[in-house]
């Protein structure tokens, strides 16, 4: 079959029905087939297992997560209770100051100086 | 355990089967259907890498939408709605890339590109194969869909209205057009 001729069934076969012999001669010689690499079907099963993988993963993950800041959290908890507890029996009062270390500082305001 | 033939296994057995998190049996549905599907894709998009992305996004959401197929449609007509409906969202971003591209080369006074040149200038080549993949390239996004249904997978009218879930006369006349359309570029490019 000529190029013309095939290029006329081409564009028949488009809006009409054709033969099955005209549609293989089609398929042989005018119709471009595709396919996928041959991995193709291993990558997509492969993403699916990723993606499953991942999202079986995510509450794990925040459940080590959460555990690990509550330790943080309360390890500072604890810390922060001693030190006040060791700052109140070593200066006997728990006042901002105190806490600050500036309790027993000598007050240096020109005022003070200026009275002394 | 039960040994299961995946080859010869029918489609809803195979479904039935992946929902239950068997992957060797999604593996076969992937299989069984992926040149189909690479007609769509490649067919719509062109042989390119992303027609190969759109491809496996095609499966990873037929993956994720099994439990919800009641199988009032074939699986296979599933399967194209899924392609067709992804290559025309690539299509479209394709286009929203390509505008962006000219508006800044528009902003920086740089002559305007056709695009559409760089797809048939490349090379004069007899092949007709070569040739409608050309043409089809350039038809407007409407025709692309029911010209890869009719030419490149080989449905009748009417099943390509019902994957595609349009009238038939809507169908008919896109085609007719389409052909049109055809005959001007094939011209052109031979």
């Amino acid at each position: 079959m000529k190029r013309e001729e095939l290029k006329e069934l081409l564009l028949q076969s488009i809006t009409e029905e054709i033969a099955e012999s005209d549609r293989q001669i089609l398929k042989e010689k005018a119709i471009p087939e595709y396919e996928f690499s041959s991995s193709f079907s291993e990558n997509v099963v492969n993403r699916i297992a990723g993606v499953k993988i991942g999202s079986l993963m995510r509450p794990e993950m925040f459940a080590r997560w959460n555990n690990a800041f509550l330790r943080i959290a309360l390890t500072g908890v604890i810390v922060i209770i001693i030190l006040a507890v060791s700052i109140f029996l070593s200066q006997g009062s728990l006042s901002y100051d105190t806490l600050l270390g500036l309790d027993s500082s000598l007050d240096e305001g020109l005022v003070s100086l200026l009275v002394k | 355990m039960m040994m299961v033939d995946y080859l010869h296994s029918d489609d809803e057995l195979l479904i039935k089967l992946s929902l239950e998190g068997d992957s060797r049996a999604y593996g076969e549905i992937v299989r069984r259907y992926e040149n189909m599907v690479a007609g769509i894709v490649k067919g719509m998009l062109g042989d390119i890498q992303q027609a190969e992305d759109v491809g496996q996004d095609t499966f990873i959401r037929l993956y994720y939408s099994l439990s919800s197929f009641r199988g009032e449609s074939k699986l296979s007509t599933y399967i194209q709605r899924i392609a067709i409906n992804l290559s025309l969202n690539e299509i479209k971003r394709g286009k929203r890339f390509v505008s962006l591209f000219q508006r800044n080369n528009n902003d920086d006074n740089a002559p305007e590109k056709d695009f559409s040149d760089t797809i048939i200038n490349t090379e004069y080549d007899n092949d007709l194969k070569e040739v409608l993949e050309k043409a089809i390239a350039e038809l407007p996004v409407d025709y692309k869909a029911v010209v890869v249904l009719r030419l490149i997978q080989g449905y009748s009218s009417k099943e390509s209205a019902e994957i595609l879930n349009l009238p038939i006369g809507t169908v008919l006349s896109r085609l007719s057009r389409a052909r049109d359309r055809l005959k001007e570029e094939i011209n052109k490019l031979i």
